[in-house]
């Protein structure tokens, strides 16, 4: 892990686009060259199991996409190496925290990647409203964040060290399980606690949106199941009231998605309404559930933050997020269009991808703890597919607005940024195998 | 600028009345640190010799001469062991470092201050009365006392800097809030309140230099100014509201861990929720100074100016916790 980190802080010095992607794209292949067998000690204070091993090799993809795909920032020079600062920092945090052994250091590491986003929106954002987005984002994650210090450093106190994987310390009672939960259930984000993505992801930048999509929710699962070694298993109240708000509100997200015009609103609500489906899965705490979710993770992470760049692509051309203004793409941009349908089809969970593999793990897991979660599923499911197919037509389909002079077809960079996407959602479906 | 020989003398005089507390080993001594301690402060109050530094002062003085002869009196009655009577002492103690429920001279007088003045009321002039406080704190008797105090200081030092916009009244309240935190780190041990006062008062003078800077005074002042310069304060002023990636956030977990050692969670809950209010008002300063930019306005053409206070000052925000991770 060390490894890692020192050759992501090389990054740092260059600070020169090509290099940084291109180092980027090296650590990434080199990473994945070196799965670990079980819970492995990489360094003094870092281990890896494959949960976090999963989770950096897609920090590390996503991260060297959304390099990729902000060229628009790297034109305009507006303080151009100081986002790749920005962006490499918030890498290398992500890195560390997926990695780290000890509670306390998790939890200051997990504060520590909320910075860069911030300075990502407040600095390189669209709008004046990205005041607000940033307020949002701090305020709802601080305010989880201060209880998960209370029991962080209880537990450790209680333990005598704050080692993550011990399962000495067993907190019982709502109370505790709420204080462990709630800043990743936040970060998840749960439905409810929802509002300040919504708002971070309108006022992002792409690389902002890719990344937050990507990698930062998958903070809120990976934060949930190093606490689960905290709790005794008996918060059943907690894990009621979780699993059934997230598939209610799972639902209701669905739903909402098909009223919004905003294409960056809507894939935002489509990544709560998956989230919603890992965060029943993670409660639920069974093998099945478990690996699903990662694999949900993965899928998404990868997914949403290739849906991100394409409406980024259509925002650079039509300078609107709104699918008004940006209806009829297919005949102005016909590759542009065939990207989107592969990665809407990703989205909703059509036959090769993981997505479609991690949705049938969470599916039998979630009914095989509670035959009554069927209704919801199968409504979640539906709309789920409905509102994919919605983005689809809505942006692509109806005729034009001839308001734009001129238009360019997709560059070779852009489809290279949709296959980096697109290949490993369908790649890995090869990978499943491993799984059991 | 010249320095006036006399600034010298009252500077040696505040540094000496300080140790003077530090060593005491009578109450007596304590009183007469703590006398000089004013009479030394007063005169680098009227530098400016404008009617509001003459204001302050006169607020200044009047407000410590009174938890004065509240101390003496206490310490007078204390010997005739009258129970109620042993608040005095400990009251005039928290009245003379502004603690909350007595810290509404504190705001007033500040708009008077030039901030290096001020940076001294916040940091030095403290020290003494915290230290007197600890002494007091060692007999047990004045436990209820200083938890109301620690609870008020925090809430009303966090929700006090949300309603104003002059910076020097932001920075006033931000320190009564802080001294919600140092008063409780007393409740740890006297090595704790040592290391938060330390890495604090570095924090807060790594905002306040760039104050002093850019001569910001009100959050509208925030928007002109070099943009490195304000990015920079943006970053000392989240490591004052105790964001974890940044030195600010060390003191508060050396603090935090202490207390809960102690077992104290309310107190810890209360302060916590005050840092989440404070980050309110600290993000307000954070947003005038990034977003609200004017481009190219820097009326001041401040430049990097003198690169070497500022680079000392951003090792001061990142180093600490640089170094916190290394342990």
């Amino acid at each position: 892990m060390l490894k890692v980190a020192l050759s992501l802080s090389a990054c740092l010095m260059v600070l020169s686009w090509g290099e940084v992607v291109a180092c980027l794209a090296l650590i990434s292949l080199l990473f994945l060259l070196s799965k670990p067998a079980g819970l492995e000690t990489t360094c003094f204070s870092f281990e890896l199991d494959y949960f976090s091993w999963a989770l950096i090799a897609l920090t590390l993809w996503v991260t060297t996409a959304s390099m990729l795909s902000s060229t628009k920032v790297k034109n305009s020079s507006k303080s151009s190496a100081l986002y790749l600062l920005v962006l490499v920092s918030m890498c290398v945090s992500l890195c560390l925290t997926f990695s780290v052994s000890s509670s306390v250091v998790f939890y200051i590491l997990f504060e520590t990647c909320l910075i860069p986003i911030l300075v990502i929106i407040l600095g390189w954002g669209y709008q004046p409203e990205r005041a607000q987005a940033g307020l949002y984002l701090l305020f709802y994650t601080m305010f989880g964040s201060l209880p998960l210090l209370i029991i962080v450093l209880h537990c450790s106190n209680l333990m005598g060290s704050s080692y993550l994987f011990s399962t000495g310390a067993s907190m019982t009672g709502l109370l505790s399980a709420l204080c462990l939960s709630l800043a990743f259930l936040i970060k998840f984000p749960m439905y409810g606690a929802h509002l300040w993505l919504l708002k971070a992801h309108v006022e992002a930048p792409v690389a902002g949106s890719m990344l937050l999509a990507g990698v930062l929710l998958k903070l809120g699962g990976f934060g949930l199941i190093r606490m689960f070694y905290f709790l005794d298993y008996n918060f059943l109240i907690m894990k009621e009231l979780a699993a059934s708000v997230s598939l209610w509100g799972g639902l209701l997200m669905s739903l909402n998605c098909l009223r919004h015009m905003d294409m960056k609103v809507l894939i935002a609500s489509s990544s709560v309404v998956h989230m919603s489906a890992c965060v029943i899965a993670l409660f639920i705490l069974s093998d099945w559930s478990v690996k699903g979710c990662l694999l949900m993770m993965l899928a998404h992470g990868v997914c949403s933050s290739g849906l991100f760049s394409l409406a980024n692509m259509v925002y650079e051309r039509t300078n609107s997020r709104s699918m008004v203004v940006a209806k009829g793409l297919l005949n102005i941009t016909p590759t542009l269009a065939l990207c989107w349908f592969l990665m809407l089809t990703a989205n909703m969970a059509a036959p090769p991808t993981i997505n479609l593999s991690s949705e049938i793990m969470l599916l039998i897991s979630l009914v095989s703890w509670d035959l009554i979660t069927i209704g919801p599923l199968i409504l979640l499911g539906f709309f789920s597919a409905t509102y994919s197919l919605y983005l689809f037509s809505m942006s692509q389909h109806g005729v034009f607005n001839k308001t734009k002079s001129a238009l360019n077809n997709s560059s070779l960079l852009e489809l290279l940024i949709v296959f980096v996407h697109w290949i490993p959602l369908n790649a890995l479906i090869l990978a499943v195998m491993f799984m059991f | 600028m010249m320095i006036h020989p006399s600034l010298i003398l009252f500077y040696g005089f505040l540094i000496f009345s300080v140790l003077l507390v530090v060593c005491a080993e009578s109450w007596f001594m304590i009183w007469v640190g703590l006398e000089m301690n004013v009479m030394a402060f007063i005169p680098l109050i009227l530098v400016k010799g404008n009617k509001y530094s003459g204001e302050a002062g006169v607020k200044y003085f009047l407000v410590q001469a009174f938890a004065s002869v509240m101390i003496m009196s206490g310490l007078l009655l204390k010997s005739c062991s009258w129970v109620s009577m042993e608040c005095l002492l400990a009251s005039g103690v928290l009245l003379k470092m502004g603690s909350a429920p007595f810290h509404q001279w504190l705001p007033s007088l500040v708009e008077g201050g030039s901030w290096g003045c001020l940076m001294v009321l916040f940091v030095v002039q403290k020290i003494s009365p915290l230290v007197a406080l600890s002494f007091l704190l060692k007999d047990g008797d004045y436990y209820v006392l200083v938890y109301v105090v620690i609870i008020c200081s925090t809430l009303a030092g966090s929700i006090g800097g949300l309603m104003t916009p002059s910076l020097r009244k932001i920075m006033a309240y931000s320190s009564i809030s802080h001294l919600g935190w140092a008063i409780s780190s007393l409740l740890v041990s006297s090595l704790t309140w040592a290391g938060y006062y330390f890495i604090y008062s570095l924090v807060l003078f790594s905002a306040v230099y760039l104050f002093n800077k850019e001569e910001a005074f009100s959050l509208n002042h925030l928007m002109l100014g070099d943009k490195k310069i304000r990015g920079l304060m943006s970053v000392s002023l989240l490591s004052l509201g105790g964001l974890p990636p940044f030195s600010g956030f060390v003191p508060k977990f050396l603090v935090s861990v202490g207390l809960l050692q102690c077992e104290t969670y309310f107190i810890f809950v209360v302060l916590l929720s005050g840092t989440f209010l404070s980050l309110f008002f600290y993000m307000r300063m954070v947003l005038s100074g990034l977003l609200l930019s004017s481009g190219s306005s820097s009326l001041v053409s401040s430049s990097w100016g003198s690169p070497k206070g500022v680079w000392f000052n951003a090792a001061g925000v990142l180093m600490p916790s640089v170094l916190f991770f290394a342990l």
